[in-house]
C-alpha cells in the first residue's frame, strides 16, 4: 500500500471529523483552518503525491542522504565483548627466551644483539681517541692519506707503523681492544 | 609521617587493636584511624601504600611463616592505563628478575617506568621489610588504575571541537618473598575437552 495515500486518506478524515466538531459547536468557518501552526511539515504535502511514488519529501539527493552510504554500529559493544576483543592471545605482550647475560661483563643481553653495557664502554674510548684525532688533525679536512693506529701507554711503534700516524692515548691498552 | 604515640596505656589499647584485627594496629596518624568513618574521598586516600603499615602480632613457634609482603606504587604516570596493562598482564607471577629482564628488554614506554618501580620495591623490601635475600621475590599481584586526567581542546572542522584527555595512569605492584608459585598451564584444547567431560558426567534426573 502506497504510504502517502494512507497519509493523505488519514490526513482527509481528520479534517473531516474537524469540521463535524465546528459544526457542532456551531463555529461555522467553512474554509478557514482552527490552528495553523508554524513548522516542519509532519505530514507529506497534499500536492506532492502524485510526483513520486517512493520519496515523500522532494529535495536532491545528497550524499548524506543515503543511509546505504555511511556504516554505522548497531549496539554498543558491551564491555565483555571488548575485553575478550582486547585481551585476546594475540594482543598480549609474548614473553621473550633468548635473553642471556653477557660472558664478558654479566649484564643481560638479547642473544643476537651486542650487549649494551661493553657497547658504551666501546663508544667511550672510540669518542676519546675522535676527540684526540680532532686536536691532532686542527681543522675540518685534514685527515691524511696514510692510516691511523692507536698506540698506548708503554707501546713502541712497530716496522708496520713507520708510515701510519700514530694516536698516542695516555693510559694502558683496555682489554677489550686487540693488538 | 607517623605519630608515635608514648604511654603504655596507649600501647596496651593498641595491641587490644592489633589481636581483634591487623589492620587496625597500624601506627596511629590520629583520631582519624580509629574510627570506621569515611573522613576521607576516594581521591585522597592512598590505600596501597597504607597497605605497608599494618604490622602482624610475633608469630608463635609452631605457625607457619608468613612470607614478606611489599606493596608498591607510583601514581601519575604520563602513559595509559590499558597500554599499561598489557605489561603487568605480562609480569604477573614472575620472579622479580625475570620480570626486571623481560621490562628492559620491551620497547614500550611504560616499561622503563616499571622497571623503575619494581627496582625501587626490591630495594624497600631488603631495606626495610626485612628480606633476606633481594632475588627471593616474586611479583603476586600488578595492576594499574586511571589517573587524574587533565582536559585539552582537540579542534576539528567547521568549528567543531572535541575535548581531549591527557591520560594518567597508576601502577601497583605487589612483591611476595618466596620462589614465584608454579601454575599449571591448561590449553584451550584441554578446557574444551574438560567442558565436554562435565557435560557427560551429568546425570538425568526423573527420566525414564
Amino acid at each position: 500500500m502506497n504510504l502517502a495515500a494512507l497519509l493523505h486518506s488519514l490526513r482527509c478524515s481528520l479534517l473531516h471529523i474537524e469540521n463535524r466538531l465546528m459544526q457542532a459547536a456551531g463555529i461555522e468557518r467553512q474554509l478557514v483552518p482552527a490552528l495553523a501552526v508554524n513548522g516542519p511539515s509532519l505530514l507529506p504535502p497534499v500536492e506532492e503525491q502524485q510526483l513520486e511514488e517512493g520519496q515523500s519529501l522532494k529535495r536532491p539527493p545528497g550524499v548524506l542522504d543515503s543511509i546505504f552510504w555511511m556504516a554505522a554500529p548497531k549496539k554498543r559493544r558491551t564491555i565483555e565483548v571488548n575485553r575478550t576483543r582486547r585481551r585476546a592471545e594475540s594482543k598480549l605482550i609474548k614473553v621473550k627466551l633468548n635473553i642471556e647475560p653477557c660472558p664478558e661483563c654479566g649484564h643481560l643481553k638479547q642473544k643476537h644483539i651486542l650487549c649494551g653495557f661493553c657497547y658504551a664502554k666501546v663508544c667511550k674510548e672510540t669518542a676519546l681517541i675522535r676527540h684526540q684525532i680532532k686536536a691532532m688533525e686542527g681543522g675540518p679536512l685534514g685527515a691524511p692519506t696514510v692510516e691511523t693506529v692507536v698506540l698506548y701507554v708503554d707501546e713502541t711503534p712497530s716496522d708496520l707503523d713507520k708510515d701510519r700516524r700514530i694516536v698516542e692515548r695516555p693510559r694502558k691498552r683496555p682489554a677489550w681492544f686487540g693488538q | 609521617m607517623a605519630a608515635t604515640m608514648t604511654g603504655c596505656g596507649v600501647a596496651s589499647i593498641r595491641s587490644i587493636f592489633g589481636l581483634v584485627h591487623p589492620r587496625l594496629a597500624t601506627v596511629a596518624v590520629g583520631p582519624q584511624q580509629l574510627c570506621c568513618l569515611h573522613t576521607s574521598t576516594t581521591l585522597e586516600t592512598k590505600n596501597w601504600e597504607r597497605r605497608n603499615k599494618i604490622v602482624y602480632p610475633p608469630q608463635l613457634p609452631g605457625e607457619p611463616r608468613r612470607p614478606a609482603e611489599i606493596h608498591h606504587s607510583r601514581r601519575q604516570i604520563k602513559y595509559s592505563k590499558d597500554k599499561m596493562w598489557y605489561l603487568a598482564k605480562m609480569i604477573r607471577g614472575m620472579s622479580i628478575d625475570e620480570a626486571v629482564a623481560q621490562l628492559q628488554f620491551n620497547d614500550k614506554k611504560g616499561a622503563k617506568i616499571m622497571r623503575e618501580v619494581l627496582l625501587e620495591a626490591q630495594e624497600m623490601a631488603v631495606k626495610n621489610h626485612n628480606v633476606e635475600y633481594k632475588s627471593n621475590l616474586y611479583v603476586a599481584e600488578s595492576h594499574t588504575g586511571k589517573g587524574m586526567y587533565l582536559k585539552r581542546i582537540r579542534y576539528h572542522g567547521r568549528g567543531m571541537f572535541g575535548i581531549m584527555d591527557k591520560v594518567y595512569c597508576h601502577f601497583f605492584v605487589k612483591l611476595v618473598e618466596g620462589p614465584p608459585p608454579i601454575t599449571e598451564k591448561k590449553t584451550s584444547l584441554d578446557q574444551a575437552n574438560e567442558y565436554v567431560q562435565l557435560l557427560k558426567r551429568r546425570t538425568v534426573i526423573h527420566s525414564l
